[in-house]
Parts: structure tokens; C-alpha cells; sequence
């Protein structure tokens, strides 16, 4: 499977009377996107706004941030199953809209996460601090239910990362990039010096606001399958998850994530990467059981060498990432963890809630405990009312300056599990 | 079908389930609704649902509700394992705020509900 990846950079974004385009600027017709947004009979309305890179402006409570792209002469679309008919992704040409995001906002339960900081100190430890950011906050009626709430949201995301995708058809862009993965016997054959390594992402899937979609399929309900690497790259998992901010994977991270962007570019160098396999995180014991017993089946069919194995969330997900790692090693498949730390404010605390001596190759995305100070913002989208209330902030962690103490937790992708992020032992 | 147990501090839980399950329902903490599993572990009880709710963490949410199988004869010493090392997490990260908005409440406890359900479709 070959999938073409058309990037157009985009360095700024206004508001316009007509969407499109032009010189690397992307201009949006509010009213139009509002009345594409508005279709959704359960949105009362939604407030636009554009945050830059550099602007004193503070996003809170975040939901989910997307990369707008469209598929180009394509029987498949993006985001397959849910806005987009079913037909399989990962092939072909797409369209990226780089150096943008669409981020959503608004109030869903009484509990909130997420500060992205556009600039100042908290700007540093979020990767959308660095994207052009159309924000919409979306306001439900009162007798919504958190469900459909949650839905509608999600749902006005996804319509709106499509509809500014739409503005790049035709539009030649500035670098393509191609990766291909080949059928596996094929890919075996091509590269047999190579050792083979496979990915199995861990995918949030617990109930409300705790959810993952697949090809539209809610996650939980799915049994570990095979993906190529390329499905990913192109839309087929989508993220319905709003906790924990800093370890959640955004619909943003699923499109663009880093794990397979570097096993590609290790892919015909050091190793020989064949494939995916996606699992999921579940509640009831027997799930946790079965769904790592066939990912460590479905990594030992494929013959691989080496697994990485990333997971999404803390606490209960830790007893499937070591489920996971222990049932894939006592197959003699090397594994290497990614993960992220509670591990208190010193950081001299237990990092996670389970353990096993199999997981002797752990990567870390930080952690989550550890205190930050933000700068006051001269602006703030959504409700600053919640920064004391969301995970990592705390009551009393306002100062009078308005400057606020919180956990690393607070921010969108701080810890991230895939390794996008900017945190490293050394400074890079 | 083995004989099983809700326990829980989450009173959506207690009145959805309370007619057709046995239930455990106490008037207490989070850290309380794992101790009162433990009991039960040390006492052959199987946990069924894992002690830590999702990315929630024991400082945020107030409520937990589990799910036990009873009468066991040995003592399941993967449950004493999960058990164990979940209530030193919640040890670890201490109690949620006191004062809490009647909001805030109200869907940490849907939530929890909502998790559970899933569970529940299941068995």
C-alpha cells in the first residue's frame, strides 16, 4: 500500500469573504463555516477564533485538534466511517494543510482538560503552541446528553478539518512525500538481512469521553487487528478521547504519528518495518486479557523481531501496556515500551501503576506531575474558570500577576506517548 | 454463572443495579471502595473489572465502582497483585477536593456509571 502525502505549507490564517488559499495564507468564510458547523441540529452556535503562534492567547478546555487534508481523485475519503463512506484509506494521494489546526473547545461535563498556551512558558511544552490555530468552541443546548454531546463536537472537528482540506484541491504543494509498505511475505523476501519490527499502538477505549474510533468502530468493540501503517497516516483512527490532556493522542497525533514517521525512516536502513497492529484499553478484566493475548498472537504470526508498543493514557492502561510487553517477550520478541510517568511533583514516586521485569526497554514521554508556571495571556478562548478545576491545576493556583501553577498534565500533549512532544533529558 | 459483586461508592451505580445485582454500596471514598475489594480479595473474591478507573485518576474523581466474583476456595493472587498495587497508587496520589461543584459531581459519577455499563453489557 502507497500513499502519497501533498504538504502545503500554510504560515498564516484570516478571516475572509471567501475561503480559499492564496499565497500560503488560508482564508476562511466564517459565515459559511458556521452554517457547515450549524447543520448539527443539537450545536446552538459557535464562536471562531484564530490563534497564532507568538499571540499572548491561552486555548482552554481543549477537545481534540485536527489536521485539515482531503483525498485527491480518491474512492476513499478522510476519516473513513464516520464523515467519510467506509472504503479503506492509506493509498493514494492526500492533501495536508501544514502548519495549521483546527482545535475544538466547549463545555461538555462539569470537568475539563487542556490548555494549549501560545506563547510563554507553557507554549514550550505543546506542539500546537506552534501551529496556526482555528479554534471553534461549540455551545449545545442545555438538554443535550453527554453522549450526544461529546458527538457533536467530535463530529463538528471532523467537518471542519474537511472543509478547509477542500480548499487544496488542485493545489500542487511545496514537498510530497511517499511511503510504502509492501504485502508481508513480499516485504520479508525484499529485506531478509533486515530485522523486522512491528508497532502496536494502544488505543484509549473505556466509555465516555475515554473513546477511539476506528474506521468508525468504536474501539472498544474491536479485536486487535492489522493495519498498514500507511491507514493510519491517512485518517482511519480518530480520537473521541478527552482525558488525560497531556497523554490523550488528538486526532492530530493519529494523522501524524511520529512512531511510524521514524520506523519509515529507519524502514530499509536498520530495519524492515511490516506493519501495525492496533489494540485497545478496556475496563473488564477478561478484555484486558484476551486483547493482549491476540496482539501477542497476531505479532508472533506476523514473525517479527522487534515490537514497540505504544500506550495511551495512565492508571488502568498501565496494566494493558504491561500485558502487552510480558505476553509479547515470553513469545522471544523484543519489545520497547512507550509510555509517560506520574511519578509525583520530586518525581521520586512509583512512575507507574504496573509493572514487570519483561519491560527493560522503556521510553518515557515525561513527567506528568511536574509542576510549570504559566505566563498570564493577554486572551483567553473558552473558560478560564475550569484551569483550576481541570487535572493538574489545583485550587488557590492563580497568582495575583495571573500567572498559574499547574501540573504538566494541564497541557495538551505534554507527555505524549508517541514521543511528540518537545520533552528529553537533554535539550534538543 | 459465577456469583458476582458490585461494589461501589457511586449512587447512579447503587440505583441502576441494586434491584437485579448484589451490591455493595458505601457512603465513602474512592480509596474505601478499594480497601473493601481488598477485603474481599484476601477472602477468595476474583476482581473482574481493574481497580483504577481509566485516565481518571484517584485524586480527581470521587467515585469507583468494581465488579467481584465471590466464593472463590484459593485466594487469586493476581487480584491480591492488581488490588495491592492500585491501592498504592490511589495512596499515592491522595483524595479528590472535598468541595466539589454539584456539576462537576454529577458527571464524574456518570462517568463512572458509564464505564461501568460497558462492563456490565458483557457479563
Amino acid at each position: 500500500m502507497r500513499l502519497e502525502l501533498n504538504y502545503i505549507t500554510i504560515n498564516e490564517m484570516q478571516f475572509s469573504s471567501m475561503s480559499k488559499i492564496h499565497n500560503q495564507t488560508l482564508l476562511i468564510n466564517k459565515k459559511e463555516l458556521e452554517d457547515l458547523i450549524l447543520k448539527d441540529e443539537h450545536i446552538q452556535s459557535v464562536e471562531l477564533d484564530i490563534a497564532r503562534p507568538g499571540e499572548s492567547v491561552r486555548i482552554t478546555p481543549v477537545k481534540d485538534v485536527l489536521e485539515p487534508r482531503i483525498k485527491e481523485q480518491s474512492s476513499s475519503g478522510v476519516f473513513p466511517g464516520v464523515i467519510s463512506g467506509v472504503e479503506t484509506v492509506g493509498s493514494g494521494r492526500t492533501n495536508v494543510l501544514k502548519g495549521v489546526a483546527v482545535v475544538t473547545s466547549g463545555r461538555i461535563v462539569g470537568f475539563q482538560e487542556g490548555i494549549i498556551d501560545m506563547s510563554g512558558e507553557g507554549a514550550k511544552y505543546t506542539p500546537f503552541s506552534e501551529t496556526v490555530n482555528l479554534v471553534m468552541t461549540c455551545h449545545c443546548h442545555d438538554s443535550i446528553k453527554a453522549h450526544e454531546h461529546e458527538k457533536a463536537v467530535r463530529y463538528a472537528g471532523l467537518r471542519a478539518a474537511e472543509y478547509l482540506g477542500k480548499l487544496s484541491i488542485g493545489i500542487e504543494g511545496d514537498s510530497l512525500e511517499t511511503y510504502e509498505t509492501l504485502p508481508l511475505l513480499q516485504s520479508v523476501s525484499h529485506y531478509p538481512e533486515l530485522p523486522k519490527v512491528a508497532y502496536v499502538q494502544m488505543l484509549q477505549s473505556q466509555g465516555l469521553l475515554h473513546d477511539t474510533y476506528v474506521y468508525g468502530v468504536d474501539a472498544k468493540h474491536i479485536l486487535p487487528t492489522l493495519l498498514y501503517p500507511t491507514e493510519l497516516m491517512d485518517g482511519a483512527i480518530i480520537s473521541g478521547n478527552c482525558v488525560s490532556a497531556c497523554d490523550k493522542n488528538t486526532t492530530y497525533h493519529h494523522q501524524n504519528n511520529c512512531v511510524i514517521q521514524d520506523l519509515f525512516k529507519q524502514h530499509g536502513k536498520e530495519i524492515n518495518f511490516v506493519g501495525v497492529v492496533i489494540t485497545n484499553e478496556n475496563v473488564y478484566l477478561a478484555d484486558k486479557e484476551r486483547s493482549s493475548d491476540w496482539t501477542a498472537k497476531l505479532v508472533e504470526y506476523l514473525g517479527v523481531d522487534g515490537v514497540i508498543i505504544s500506550q495511551e493514557g495512565f492508571g488502568n492502561p498501565d496494566t494493558d501496556l504491561i500485558m502487552n510487553c510480558r505476553k509479547i517477550e515470553s513469545k522471544g520478541i523484543d519489545t520497547v515500551i512507550i509510555t509517560d510517568e506520574y511519578a509525583g511533583r520530586d518525581g521520586a514516586s512509583q512512575s507507574l501503576a504496573d509493572a514487570h521485569q519483561s519491560a527493560d526497554a522503556v521510553v518515557t514521554g515525561g513527567n506528568a506531575n511536574e509542576l510549570i508556571v504559566l505566563d498570564p495571556m493577554k486572551k483567553t478562548i473558552g473558560h478560564i474558570e475550569y484551569v483550576e478545576k481541570i487535572a493538574g491545576g489545583f485550587n488557590g493556583n492563580i497568582n495575583e500577576n495571573g500567572s498559574i501553577v499547574v501540573e504538566l498534565q494541564a497541557i495538551i500533549g505534554s507527555t505524549n506517548e508517541l514521543g511528540f512532544g518537545k520533552l528529553s533529558a537533554k535539550d534538543i | 454463572m459465577e456469583q458476582t459483586m458490585i461494589i461501589t461508592n457511586n449512587p447512579k451505580v447503587n440505583e441502576k443495579y441494586h434491584d437485579s445485582k448484589t451490591v455493595k454500596f458505601l457512603e465513602g471514598t474512592y480509596l474505601d471502595v478499594l480497601l473493601a475489594a481488598r477485603n474481599i480479595v484476601h477472602k477468595g473474591g476474583v476482581l473482574l473489572t481493574h481497580p483504577l478507573s481509566s485516565s481518571l485518576k484517584p485524586n480527581e474523581t470521587p467515585y469507583k465502582s468494581l465488579l467481584v466474583a465471590q466464593n472463590k476456595e484459593e485466594v487469586d493472587l493476581k487480584s491480591i497483585d492488581l488490588i495491592e498495587n492500585s491501592i498504592a497508587t490511589a495512596q499515592k496520589f491522595g483524595s479528590h477536593p472535598k468541595e466539589m461543584a454539584i456539576k462537576k459531581r454529577e458527571d464524574y459519577k456518570l462517568i463512572d456509571l458509564d464505564l461501568f455499563d460497558h462492563v456490565m453489557d458483557k457479563i
